[in-house]
């Protein structure tokens, strides 16, 4: 019920912000545009996974001194510690990277930034890498398009570098309203207090300016022209800090829970670096008094101090969160597990029933009619049909053939590795441990025989993965008969589950497996090359040449998916009377004879 | 029961192998009855329809049908030239 309303709700408040107001509107577009970015970027670095970027990558971060180097020189070159966080969030979602090694990247980065403010207290220097934003989305668009997978990466990355910068510059420009409206000297205030107030409005400049490098330069002005004490200046420094780690927590929301886990570690090393100082203000003005003084800072050049504070800031940092890295490790992965995608488990195979032969045997077959039945559904909804058309009396040539609206596609691989690869896994790992136990070679018989169901099973979803993207186009086509080939192998998939669900259920006992038999002859008869049906369409025009290729390709799928699912279901829905079972068997024809009865059938029909 | 039959009764029940061929011999009796009253069936239902195509359907599930028996048949008469 909440997760029904929750998108529509977002939607109705969104747009009520929308009206409300445009500055909301600005900031809003570029949060869109930065995780669109996000986006871009994790693509990117997805084209360099197991490639020369990988390597690299590794061998410079694994170590932790190699991931803080690694992190303190990007970030110096970059000259945003944001960034690099973004990006090596990134990293982490493509799976370049560990956790350990991206943490390594984010505290070193963090040394890193305080280049920034070095140059800008020295040199009143401010690098500005956004004005690259443009030049970089219309190169990463160029390179998208270009075929090689690399050239594509490489698009991809920088376009989504253009859209990080290109979000944050609306963010800004939408905060603009509310930065003037920042004024430090209604706030002076002593004491911890004080400290206190001006952490957060740093946090607050800094969120609103997106750069902790905008909150720096504004601190020193204010300082400069004495709007705020030296005390609280610092404090500032302290709020721009914990500040900055917005930009990755905003990143981390299109990524997966590594890059939330990193983003919060980020946080965390702010945060605590963030109390520690807050906490001992005097101490700390006086170690950064005794360095400013070692290293031949003024007394009163408050500007230069201020970078000296900010260095001291996050090297104090890295020196208390390094050596508990592993630690804070498992408190992430303890307070952020894993989302484990839902994969079907096994329900009837158990340790116990592996040893007895019989129960094996049954447990087996019970999971493997579990199986068909998740196969069945897949198939059914691959084919844009609903299940209840393999009831025994539905009509199938009218249904399928009357109805032309596709149903919601379905992402076959995900079912496949969600519900199928995983069941089918467990049946093959649960037989060949009761191999042993099989003490007469007709049981092992049997569990080899419902291990071919499963690998049946397996082909036939994949058979219908091939078809599905023909056979959305086709059934919904103008071409009348290129329409009704597609259909008639609808029809025909249709009908051999339709039969074995007649089979399953053993309701009428006149249909046994050797029903099966005809649904062999039909698919010899109707097959599309060997009548030349095929060739009469070219031949007539009634059909194009790629839709012939289609059709003969497709063909083939079909009649593989119809013969998996008639060997499976020789084997799973076999009498269960051993005697029948073998009578059934020495009366069901083979391929030899069913090639008979065609011939009989195209002799009469050519007559 | 006169002494033949008895000794018959007897080797049925100690020679593993005719005692086999005797239950798989009644068993394809039992299908082939199955088999014979599907066919008949499917004649009827051929004579009740008059949609071609399911027509043509009927008479092709009949020929199998018909192939099975043929080939069932065989096995029938090995089996009692075996027995």
């Amino acid at each position: 019920m909440i997760k029904k309303i929750f998108l529509p709700t977002i939607f109705l408040l969104l747009t009520y912000g929308f009206w409300l107001s445009p500055d909301f509107k600005v900031i809003t577009a570029g949060v869109a545009i930065f995780l669109f970015g996000m986006l871009a970027l994790e693509q990117g670095f997805n084209a360099f996974a197991g490639g020369a970027l990988e390597r690299t990558l590794r061998k410079s971060t694994n170590k932790m001194w190699k991931s803080l180097t690694f992190g303190f020189t990007a970030a110096t070159v970059m000259q945003s510690s944001s960034l690099v966080s973004v990006i090596t969030i990134s990293f982490l979602s493509a799976g370049l990277i560990g956790l350990v090694e991206g943490m390594g990247i984010i505290f070193g980065a963090n040394v890193g930034s305080t280049t920034g403010a070095w140059l800008i207290a020295g040199f009143g220097l401010k690098v500005k890498i956004s004005a690259y934003a443009m030049p970089m989305l219309v190169f990463g668009v160029i390179f998208i398009f270009q075929k090689s997978k690399f050239l594509k990466g490489f698009g991809y990355i920088l376009t989504g570098l253009g859209f990080l910068f290109l979000g944050i510059h609306y963010m800004k420009e939408g905060f603009e309203a509310f930065q003037n409206q920042i004024s430090l000297t209604d706030y002076a205030m002593e004491g911890f207090g004080g400290v206190l107030v001006f952490t957060l409005i740093g946090i607050l400049a800094t969120i609103i300016m997106q750069s902790s490098h905008a909150t720096l330069v504004l601190v020193i002005t204010a300082l400069s022209v004495q709007q705020v004490t030296y005390g609280n200046a610092l404090a500032l420094v302290i709020g721009a800090n914990v500040g900055t780690t917005i930009t990755a927590v905003l990143g981390s929301l299109t990524s997966n829970t590594d890059g939330k886990r990193l983003a919060l570690s980020d946080v965390l090393f702010k945060v605590t670096a963030g109390i520690v100082f807050m906490l001992s203000m005097n101490p700390v003005i006086g170690l950064v008094d005794t360095v400013s003084a070692a290293i031949g800072i003024a007394e009163d050049d408050h500007t230069l101090k201020l970078a000296v504070f900010h260095t001291i800031f996050n090297v104090t940092g890295v020196i208390i969160m390094v050596p508990f890295t592993a630690r804070l490790v498992s408190f992430l992965k303890r307070i952020m597990p894993s989302q484990a995608p839902q994969v079907e488990k096994a329900r009837y195979l158990s340790s116990a029933s592996a040893e007895i032969p019989a129960a094996a045997i049954e447990a087996v077959r019970k999971e493997t009619v579990r199986l068909y039945d998740l196969s069945v559904d897949t198939i059914i909804r691959g084919l844009s049909l609903k299940r209840s058309v393999l009831a025994p009396d539905s009509k199938l040539d009218d249904i399928i053939n009357n109805s032309s609206k596709t149903i919601l596609q379905q992402d076959i691989d995900d079912i496949y590795e969600r519900r199928i690869k995983s069941i089918y896994a467990d049946i093959v790992v649960f037989i060949s441990q009761s191999q042993n136990s099989m003490g007469v070679p007709n049981h092992l018989d049997r569990l080899l025989m419902l291990r071919e169901v499963g690998r049946d099973l397996v082909e036939t979803i994949k058979g219908i993965k091939h078809l599905q993207k023909n056979l959305n186009l086709y059934t919904i086509a103008e071409n009348t008969d290129i329409r009704q080939e597609y259909n008639n192998m609808r029809i025909q998939i249709c009908r051999v589950l339709q039969e074995l669900e007649v089979i399953r259920a053993g309701d009428d006992e006149s249909t046994t497996i050797l029903s099966l038999d005809q649904l062999k002859v039909e698919i010899n008869e109707r097959d599309i090359i060997k009548t030349g049906r095929l060739d009469r369409l070219i031949r007539e025009h009634r059909i194009s040449a790629p839709m012939a290729i289609s059709l003969m390709n497709d063909s083939a799928y079909y009649q593989d998916i119809c013969r998996n699912l008639i060997h499976m279901g020789g084997i799973l829905f076999i009498s269960s009377d051993q005697d029948d079972e073998k009578a059934e068997n020495s009366v069901a024809l083979d391929e030899d004879e069913i090639n008979e009865v065609v011939d009989e059938y195209v002799e009469e029909a050519t007559k | 029961m006169n002494t033949n039959d008895l000794l018959n009764t007897v080797r049925d029940f100690v020679d593993t192998n005719r005692r086999e061929r005797i239950t798989k011999h009644e068993s394809l009796k039992r299908l082939m009855k199955k088999l014979k009253i599907k066919q008949n069936l499917l004649k009827e239902q051929v004579k009740n329809e008059n949609n071609k195509k399911l027509r043509k359907r009927l008479e092709e599930k009949i020929r199998v049908i018909k192939a099975q028996r043929k080939k069932g048949l065989k096995l029938l008469k090995e089996l009692k030239s075996e027995m």
